[in-house]
């Protein structure tokens, strides 16, 4: 069984294309354990808020200083740790998404695209955009990557096949339900202007015109949802698809 | 359905296809072919197609008013099916002549849609119709700062003024190859597949490279999106054909890079099909004959579905039908049902799952016989839905969008008075219908289920104000046994007597697509409501005419009028009790003629789905919900986790707790390569059944061959229904021989009519077992002093038994 990685991943107008969630299961193989999925705390300075991954605000460990950087589950005995990065696939991770950005013609409409070639492995990409007046080009656009780390194509292909329609409705539950909560701020929102008498039909259109040489400020998925469990329900979805994938193919 | 056919047959009548060039065989043919044009005729029913067929200024055999009101039902239908995102969708061709309840068993499912594609109005030619696709040859030149940097060498289409053409080149080329930035891993070779945006189509595309080129070569292929879903199970296949198409013009690049001759920055020629006709031919050809017959396969033949084994509906139909098989076509001491589920069981059963170069192949003249003994096959086979059913079935009973053409049809109800009169009942060519319908009497309700105390004594027959028809075979004599007129009409439960009984149909006959009307009626033969509108009812057989399914364009009513039937020999095939040549009723299966408590259609069973796959949405809202929407957003802290430390090394992990909602547990949603009556031999189809032709074992024997071109080992039973027949075709290569060379054939009889090979005891124990367990159920069906719930405990335990036997 190939490794199944998902993850959540980010055009950063600052920093480009970014992951901003990994979920990954540990395989138990020999000589490697499940802290190696596990990563250190780590500086965030490199990350803008539209590219850090958010966890639920909990109080720490006592005695221990350093915040929550991962997330983990156990469904039907096996481990799936979420994290910022892939702390065994950083690389790889980066080159996927630098080619789901930059190099294939992504149109951010929730249908997939599939690519394979023996560095990436096999991935399945769903793009999808968030409009948000204080981003680049007012949207914020993020692809939900599937990715099966191997170098037989037709093992990897034949994960996909038999299931296609969970892959491609499982990622759009997720999806559509950021879509949903994000809807919702962004209606909140101009109703909260409209009762303030500020925006009406013209001046929303006109607003971010005239904001086109401002700087953008960054913006987190939680933020954008007005959903602080974000993240933490992606984790769960996303250890709940891995794990119903690897118990098919046994 | 309709409305495909309908606009199809419309626009044919009033366009004309004009082929571009003179010489079809020349080395423009190719691009002439691919450049079809549609010119606007005054449209006269005589106009012909390209393809020569003609096309008549009626549908289908139907008048203007016909056209109407099936025009109403077509709308019906596409607003019906369309749903999982798809276009139009309706059912298969093959699935207009199964009954319903025949369709549950097999399919799941009475709705079984898909997204057709491809033009089908001239059925005699569907074999040779394909999908609209698009093959481009491009290349990226290494000027990176041009807008231009690419050159499409090849661009050819075959669609019939598909809006694939009018997909512009530079659109697709940034699709094909993306953005200008390149990274390292970007040199390497790469597949990849992806919709096209605001169209109906999907692009295939492999990028490789040649040596030291800086070039980017790339071969495309845009195919309908109804396609989408296939393309990841046919991947083997679909890269086959790029490879081969990648050698071709990798050979031209050698050959060039020979001669040092390139010619600004560019390799592959201006016009590769006017430089290289020969290639372009190869590769079309190959596209057309191997790799598009892989994708209406898969995306159009139904599969079947493999109900649960613990489904206690299921075990009871299936044992039903054990039983009907044993009492009508096999007799006493037979056996050959036993045989085929031990040879299955025994060695067929695990290597269907390995291999796909393992098959199973009935060989019959009868569809509905073949069908009924595919749904015992399939019973015993994996990999089966392990699901809860519940999770599947959905709530409303989708209605056929043509249901409402279908006339009040009014059903015979076989007189209870006379629930003995099948056992004396002599149906001779002097029956007349007055003296049939003088021990019936009519009801008005239309096509119903048989109510639990008439069910095994009714019979459903589809009819109109005039009296029932009672035809006979012209190549039976009467007079030696009259139980032999009845020949394959017989229903496996006396008393029905199905398909013999027919009318004069009408117009509603012909725009009722399914044999719906037969759903109460679990006869083992119906005839089909497709038949001549012109003159009087053919000499039919009751199984389907393998004309009809051939003569029924695109799903809509058929014109033409059904040949003398091919299924003729099933005569010939089972033998008939009552006759002097056939065996005597087994009175063990036959004592009991009541009706038995496991005499229950699956019918509540509706499973979602299409030819390919089992549908889900509700299944993955109902788990999201469950995991994502249990806990309260508002809370920092959901419940059930808690902060922990591993070591030093890593930070603190934050432990989610998930509640599982197991309800995807078992659930199969690419069904397996297991299909019903195919009119002809499918490569890819592990199990089937076919019609009995000259060539059947050739055919078989050469997808054996094709097997071994990428497998060491291929295995097919051989089943045939007419001789009772069951034989192993094993074939292997050589591991140190080259594909298709070394290959070692053997045949080895397993069954002939009664009759063994030399079988081995572990297989003569199995049989026995088989034996055993049918009569053991049996027993535990007809006791009486047993509750319910113990009787499905040990039914339950013996299907276990059957199909976990080793």
């Amino acid at each position: 069984m190939p490794p199944i990685l998902l993850s959540l991943t980010h055009f950063c107008d600052k920093h480009g294309p970014r992951v901003v969630l990994v979920t990954q299961c540990y395989l138990a193989e020999p000589n490697t354990s499940e802290n190696d999925l596990l990563l250190p705390d780590y500086p965030t300075d490199s990350y803008c808020e539209s590219c850090l991954l958010h966890f639920p605000e909990v109080s720490g460990v006592p005695g221990d200083a350093r915040p929550v950087r991962n997330m983990r589950s156990r469904i039907k005995g096996r481990t799936f740790v979420s994290t910022q990065y892939s702390s065994i696939r950083y690389q790889l991770l980066n080159s996927i998404t630098r080619k789901a950005f930059s190099e294939e013609t992504m149109i951010y409409d929730c249908s997939p695209l599939v690519f394979f070639d023996d560095s990436r492995g096999l991935n399945l990409i769903i793009g999808f955009k968030l409009y948000d007046e204080n981003a680049r080009g007012n949207e914020r656009r993020y692809c939900y990557i599937l990715t099966i780390d191997t170098k037989d194509v037709y093992n990897g292909m034949n994960i996909i096949s038999d299931n296609w329609n969970f892959i491609n409705c499982g990622l759009k539950k997720m999806i559509d339900d950021i879509r949903q909560s994000h809807t919702q701020v962004l209606n909140e929102r101009r109703l909260d202007a409209k009762d303030n008498g500020g925006i009406d039909g013209l001046t929303q259109f006109a607003v971010p015109y005239l904001r086109a040489n401002k700087s953008k400020e960054a913006k987190n998925l939680v933020e954008l949802t007005n959903d602080p469990l974000i993240f933490f329900n992606m984790h769960k979805w996303n250890s709940y698809m891995i794990s119903s994938l690897i118990i098919r193919q046994h | 359905m309709l409305g495909n056919l309908l606009a199809n047959g419309n626009a044919s009548s009033g366009n004309k296809l004009v082929v571009g060039g003179n010489n079809p065989n020349g080395p423009n043919a190719l691009r002439n072919f691919g450049n079809l044009k549609i010119t606007k005729q005054p449209g006269g029913p005589n106009t012909k197609h390209a393809d020569g067929a003609p096309s008549t200024g009626t549908v289908g055999g139907l008048t203007t008013e016909g056209l109407s009101a099936a025009a109403t039902a077509a709308t019906t239908a596409t607003a019906h099916h369309e749903f999982w995102g798809r276009p139009a969708m309706h059912a298969p061709p093959i699935l207009d002549h199964m009954a319903d309840e025949l369709k549950f068993k097999l399919l799941g499912s009475k709705v079984v849609p898909f997204a057709n594609t491809v033009d089908t109005l001239d059925s005699q030619h569907t074999r040779e119709n394909s999908y609209a696709f698009r093959l481009l040859l491009a290349e990226e030149t290494g000027q990176m700062a041009c807008r231009n940097n690419f050159r499409v060498s090849l661009d050819y289409t075959f669609s019939r003024g598909s809006p694939l053409e009018r997909i512009r080149t530079s659109e697709l080329k940034e699709y094909i190859f993306g953005s200008m930035v390149r990274a390292t891993e970007s040199l390497l070779e790469n597949d990849k597949f992806r919709t096209i945006p605001n169209s109906d189509f999907v692009l295939i595309t492999r990028i490789f490279r040649f040596e030291d080129f800086p070039n980017r070569f790339s071969i495309s292929l845009c195919i309908p999106n109804s396609l989408f879903s296939v393309v990841s199970e046919i991947w083997q296949d679909i890269t086959r054909w790029l490879t081969q198409t990648q050698t071709i013009v990798l050979g031209y690049l050698e050959r060039k890079n020979s001669l040092k001759k390139h010619h600004e920055g560019a390799f592959l020629p201006l016009d590769y099909s006017a430089a290289f006709p020969k290639d372009v031919d190869k590769a079309v050809q190959s596209l057309q004959r191997k790799l598009l017959p892989c994708f209406r396969s898969y995306s159009e033949i139904p599969r079947l579905f493999l109900y649960p084994d613990y489904s206690i509906d299921f075990v009871n139909t299936w044992f039903k039908d054990v039983f009907s098989w044993l009492e009508i076509k096999d007799g006493p001491k037979l056996n050959f049902l036993s045989t085929l589920l031990a040879s299955v069981v025994l060695y067929f059963k695990t290597s269907l799952l390995q291999s796909k170069s393992t098959r199973v192949v009935l060989l019959s003249g009868n569809m509905v016989v073949a069908n009924k003994l595919i749904f015992l096959v399939s019973g015993i086979l994996e990999p089966r839905c392990r699901a809860k059913l519940d999770h599947l079935i959905t709530k409303e009973e989708p209605q056929f969008a043509d249901d409402h053409l279908q006339p009040e049809r009014q059903k015979f109800e076989y007189d209870k008075h006379a629930a003995d009169v099948h056992d004396d009942i002599t149906v001779t060519s002097e029956n007349s219908p007055s003296s049939i319908n003088s021990k019936y009497h009519t009801t008005t309700k239309g096509w119903e289920i048989p109510k639990k105390s008439t069910s095994l004594r009714s019979v459903s027959i589809s009819s109109d104000s005039s009296g029932a028809e009672v035809i006979q075979p012209s190549s039976l004599k009467s007079g030696s046994s009259s139980f032999k007129y009845l020949s394959s009409s017989l229903s496996s439960q006396p008393g029905s007597y199905g398909s013999w009984f027919n009318k004069r149909p009408t117009f509603h006959d012909y725009s009722s697509q399914s044999p719906t009307g037969g759903k109460g009626n679990d006869s083992w033969e119906r005839i089909p409501t497709t038949l001549t509108l012109n003159g009087p009812l053919q000499r039919t057989t009751s199984s389907t005419s393998l004309h009809q399914v051939f003569g029924r364009p695109s799903g809509g009513p058929s014109n033409q009028t059904p040949q003398q039937s091919p299924s003729i020999s099933e005569y010939d095939e089972y033998p008939w009790f009552g006759t002097p040549e056939s065996p005597r009723i087994d009175s063990f299966y036959s004592a009991n003629k009541k009706r038995m408590p496991y005499d229950v259609p699956l019918k509540e069973f509706n499973i979602e789905r299409d030819c390919q796959k089992v549908k889900q949405s509700d299944l993955i809202s109902q788990a999201f919900d469950s995991i994502c929407k249990s806990s309260d957003s508002k809370k920092d802290m959901p419940d059930g986790c808690e902060i922990s430390r591993e070591n030093n090394m890593s930070a603190p992990v934050f432990d989610v707790n998930i509640d599982d909602p197991h309800c995807r547990d078992g659930f199969l949603e690419t069904l397996p390569l297991y299909t019903s009556y195919l009119t002809h031999f499918n490569y890819w189809f592990q199990v089937q059944s076919i019609p009995i032709t000259p060539d059947c074992d050739q055919q078989i024997v050469s997808a054996m061959k094709r097997d071994l071109m990428t497998e060491l080992f291929s295995m097919t039973l051989v089943v045939s229904l007419r001789t009772r027949e069951i034989r192993k075709l094993i074939m292997k290569r050589d591991v140190d021989s080259e594909p298709g060379c070394g290959i070692k054939q053997k045949n080895k009889k397993i069954f002939n009519n009664g009759k063994y090979g030399k079988i081995s005891p572990q297989f003569s124990a199995c049989i026995s077992f088989m034996d055993g367990s049918f009569k053991a159920a049996k027993l535990v069906y007809e006791s009486k002093n047993i509750d319910e719930s113990y009787r499905n405990k040990r039914i339950l335990e013996i299907f276990s038994s059957i199909i976990n036997y080793s």
